[in-house]
């Protein structure tokens, strides 16, 4: 059987949280060992240190992947992850809805236009790495 | 280069051994270093590693391109290398994280012509990934190369090592270096692992020590219990992790309500961020302008009841030690190594970067707890006294240049470095023959407390 595959969304600054989302992996990382995981769009050369770091700390098999998000990237992929401040807008909501991609998502402060069901019981995790990763392996290790 | 005043009369220096410092020339830890030495009996010549002009703190500086510059150094000064500094290509080596590739950082082929010229006793760079690594390139190119000293700071080892393009480096590095002085023990570990053979010393800040003398006590200074201020290094990229202090204080915020919150050195996104906190979670957030002048943040820490620097590599920072000397209670993260200063729980906290919740609850633990930080406060400042003290640190300092000197001396016995035990152990052979000498001497190279393992 195929390695589900995860991806993980690696902007940072002024609306991703991608450093975050790593400190997330080293909480979960025992629980993802069989998994196949690929971070895209970690062009802050910080987002890759992290990674790498984490490969280190934990033995995580995580890529970092120059491509742009497509249906070629995000076709069968088990689980679309992110954590963001304020708005979801940079994120691609087409190709994962083309692609249609399960996916969770914290943001941090959602700004107004961002607050939707769907992130409001994610807020502690946007901030808790702890929560988010427990999260993460909820969805990838459902009982 | 700015000449500055000073004695105008030259004085023969020719029996004190020249060190050759490669050192970044807007450090304010190189600078405090140079300050600890200063009045040891070498001459320093510092070699820009940013090739740039030395900040203010370096004190009295002169160009100096030859010889008989150095021989006409007026007393108090040091000399600083300015020929081709950042001459030609940059190097073929990974650039730290901090910079995006190596074309503002000092050349090797300069540090070659400066050795060349000026024929130091010794030379030592201090930070591993710009100095650091354009002195391996020169060293590995010169024919006969004067031992050399690498201080390495915070990550320079402990994280760089985990990073494929910088871990040969960092071995061939650890393989080539004569002498290293670290600033925390759990980096003796890592730099064996690396291939380094020489002499272990007790750890020494990268600053050296401060004068602890113009220092005022702690009394002068309201008790931390009394203090409403929290202070966060706000640093955030390839160590540091200032935003996940702010997530913290977002958890933490109803309880935080009657504290102001500094950050200092905070970037866009990290201010960004700390204006979200005030508006979201009524948290009174400052986030304060970068203030050259040293002594505005001395004046932060000495307001701060509690100090917050977290980050997924460290070495023992500054700010830390700062704080502790001031009253300020530290909160730190495991990657650092603070623990070694501190009893973790009593004297100051030490959390997982990666933990938010443990994070914030170490701030609420240091906000609420009055007896906690008035108790941790004239410890800590006793040990700052004990061992960041320039005056005490001075003589160790001596003790090592002078060691590795007598040690390094290439016209050594030959037939005594074949001697040593320890070289045949883990010993590289390509490795040159003075850290077979040194394994040898090493019982006799410093003062005993200052031997480790």
């Amino acid at each position: 059987m195929a390695a589900r595959r995860i991806v993980l969304d690696g902007i940072e600054g002024a609306e991703g949280r991608a450093l975050l989302l790593v400190s997330a992996l080293h909480h979960a990382a025992s629980g993802l060992h069989d998994c196949q995981l690929v971070m895209l769009r970690a062009e802050d050369r910080a987002v890759r240190a992290a990674v790498e770091a984490l490969r280190w700390d934990t033995g995580l098999a995580i890529g970092v992947v120059d491509e742009p998000y497509g249906v070629a990237t995000l076709q069968g992929v088990a689980l679309f992850v992110a954590i963001g401040s304020r708005t979801v807008h940079y994120l691609p909501w087409q190709q994962i809805a083309a692609c249609g991609v399960p996916t969770l998502i914290a943001l941090q402060f959602p700004s107004a236009d961002a607050v939707d069901r769907r992130f409001l019981p994610l807020q502690r995790a946007a901030h808790d790495p702890k929560i988010f990763a427990s999260m993460v392996l909820a969805k990838v290790r459902p009982r | 280069m700015t000449i500055r005043p000073g004695n105008i009369h030259g004085e023969h220096h020719a029996e004190r051994p020249l060190v050759l410092m490669v050192a970044m020339e807007i450090s304010v830890h190189a600078a405090r270093w140079l300050e600890t030495v200063r009045d040891l009996p070498y001459r320093f010549v510092l070699v820009p590693a940013l090739g740039g002009v030395p900040i203010r703190e370096f004190g009295l500086c002169r160009p100096v391109g030859s010889l008989d510059d150095i021989e006409g150094l007026p007393e108090g000064f040091i000399g600083v290398w300015t020929s081709d500094l950042l001459e030609g290509e940059p190097d073929a080596m990974p650039a730290p994280l901090y910079h995006r590739d190596r074309t503002h950082i000092v050349r090797a082929a300069a540090i070659t012509r400066a050795v060349e010229t000026l024929k130091p006793a010794v030379v030592h760079s201090f930070e591993v990934q710009s100095a650091g690594y354009a002195t391996l390139k020169a060293v590995e190119t010169l024919d006969q190369s004067p031992p050399w000293i690498v201080s390495g700071w915070g990550s320079d080892f402990l994280l760089y090592r985990k990073l494929q393009e910088h871990q040969p480096v960092l071995r061939r590095m650890a393989r080539r270096m004569d002498a290293y002085i670290g600033e925390c023990r759990r980096d003796h570990r890592v730099v064996r692992e690396l291939g380094y053979v020489g002499p272990l010393t007790s750890p020494i800040p990268a600053t050296g020590g401060i004068d602890i003398s113009r220092m005022s006590p702690l009394s002068d200074f309201p008790p931390p219990s009394m203090r409403r201020e929290i202070l966060v290094k706000g640093y955030h990229g390839w160590a540091g992790r200032a935003q996940h202090v702010l997530s913290a204080l977002h958890i933490a915020a109803p309880r935080l309500r009657n504290f102001t919150i500094r950050i200092a050195l905070a970037g866009p996104d990290t201010a960004e961020m700390a204006s979200l906190l005030r508006d979201h979670d009524r948290l009174n957030v400052l986030v304060d302008p970068y203030d050259p002048d040293h002594s505005t943040s001395l004046k932060r820490l000495q307001t701060a009841r509690m100090t917050i620097g977290i980050g997924i590599s460290d070495g023992i920072g500054t700010s830390s030690l700062e704080a502790m000397a001031f009253g300020s209670f530290p909160i730190s993260s495991c990657a650092s190594c603070l623990d070694e200063w501190i009893r973790p729980g009593k004297d100051g906290l030490i959390v997982d970067a990666h933990d938010v919740a443990a994070i914030s609850e170490a701030i609420v633990l240091a906000a609420t707890d009055d007896v906690l930080v008035d108790t941790a406060a004239p410890r800590n400042r006793k040990e700052i006294e004990q061992r960041w003290d320039a005056a005490k640190n001075r003589p160790l300092i001596a003790a090592l240049y002078e060691d590795v000197l007598k040690t390094l001396d290439r016209n050594c016995d030959p037939s005594i470095r074949n001697l040593s035990p320890g070289s045949q152990e883990g010993h590289d052979l390509n490795s040159p023959p003075w850290a077979i000498a040194i394994d040898l001497a090493e019982a006799s190279l410093v003062p005993s407390r200052r031997i480790d393992e």
